[in-house]
């Protein structure tokens, strides 16, 4: 090839190129995100009204109430749901609760409620599920007075 | 040569003169080459606000966190034409980094995309247009299996052609 057809050829590749440059453009953006520690924790409704009308024939009896459920949302390992009340029972009577446990999780089972933190679920690790039920069991012993309508908050604690 | 032809003489060869020179002047050319070439051009008006997902419905996934407040531009004068995306690195497991432009006028838009390293179409049909301020929304989602983490950074790179 002479000289004048190798400048045709470097010629025509620039334009070439150019060309090719010409046809597509791109831009860039810059995108930040982060994945913050979510706990999440719902109560349905509050249970019914529990009432204790009979005497007791025994030491003890009790009242059920298996109406409500709970729904919780973690992207977290390891977590424990926690509750308790907001002030001590009457004299006499106990409140308990049963938490189902959530997908991988462990029940406590039936935990007496007072106003320090009690562990009710154990082992709850990066999870989404809804309407698991709660037991609210209500006992009371002859000792237990004639009172009421009398009220308690249950308050439930997501934590490490 | 007596003076009357003299002058006949000079009349004829002035004529003759002129005559010469107007055809020597009659028209003149010129080429010119032009080229239209295809262009395309995009730009982006900004980076997106920094995006974290940290509430939830209980009991439902992550809330995703979102973010619509930049813009694109872009110009071609070429037909059919579509713009691309991809990401630099994929994202963490259990994270999307979703896209959606706006498409221009008579292009049509794919909607919400979830972004990888490959390019992914985001918007086509794009032909012979000039428009700004086409709205970009980004989405991040993330499972209730995404590690925490952050703040991470992705850069895209959206590519206007054929």
């Amino acid at each position: 090839m002479g000289i004048s057809g190798r400048w045709a050829l470097l010629a025509g590749t620039l334009t070439a190129l150019a060309t090719q440059a010409m046809a597509q453009q791109t831009a860039s953006a810059l995108v930040t995100f982060s994945i913050a520690p979510i706990s999440k924790l719902h109560m349905a409704c509050n249970p019914t009204h529990m009432v204790i009308t009979q005497t007791p024939s025994g030491n003890i009896i009790a009242k059920t109430e298996s109406t409500t459920a709970f729904a919780i949302t973690t992207n977290m390992s390891s977590q424990r749901i926690f509750a308790h009340i907001n002030a001590d029972m009457p004299p006499g009577t106990t409140l308990e609760i049963d938490m189902d446990a959530p997908t991988g999780a462990t029940s406590m089972g039936e935990v007496a409620m007072s106003t320090i933190p009690r562990v009710l679920v154990v082992g709850v690790s990066q999870i989404a599920e809804s309407h698991l039920e709660v037991t609210y069991c209500l006992s009371a012993t002859a000792q237990a007075s004639n009172q009421g309508p009398v009220t308690r908050v249950v308050s439930y604690i997501v934590a490490p | 040569m007596n003076s009357r032809c003299r002058i006949w003489a000079t009349a004829i060869a002035l004529a003759l003169g002129s005559s010469a020179t107007l055809s020597a002047a009659s028209t003149a050319t010129a080429t010119v080459t032009f080229t239209i070439g295809t262009i395309n051009a995009i730009s982006v008006s900004g980076n997106p606000a920094a995006m974290t997902v940290n509430t939830a419905t209980a009991g439902s996934p992550p809330t995703s966190a979102t973010d619509a407040t930049t813009t694109y531009n872009l110009t071609s004068n070429a037909t059919a034409q579509k713009i691309t995306g991809a990401i630099d690195s994929a994202m963490p497991t259990g994270v999307t980094l979703s896209i959606n432009l706006t498409a221009p006028t008579g292009g049509t838009s794919a909607g919400a995309v979830s972004m990888s390293t490959t390019a992914a179409s985001l918007v086509t049909a794009i032909s012979n247009i000039a428009q700004s301020n086409l709205s970009i929304t980004y989405t991040v989602a993330a499972t209730v299996s995404a590690a925490v983490a952050g703040p991470l950074t992705r850069t895209v790179t959206y590519t206007l052609g054929p």
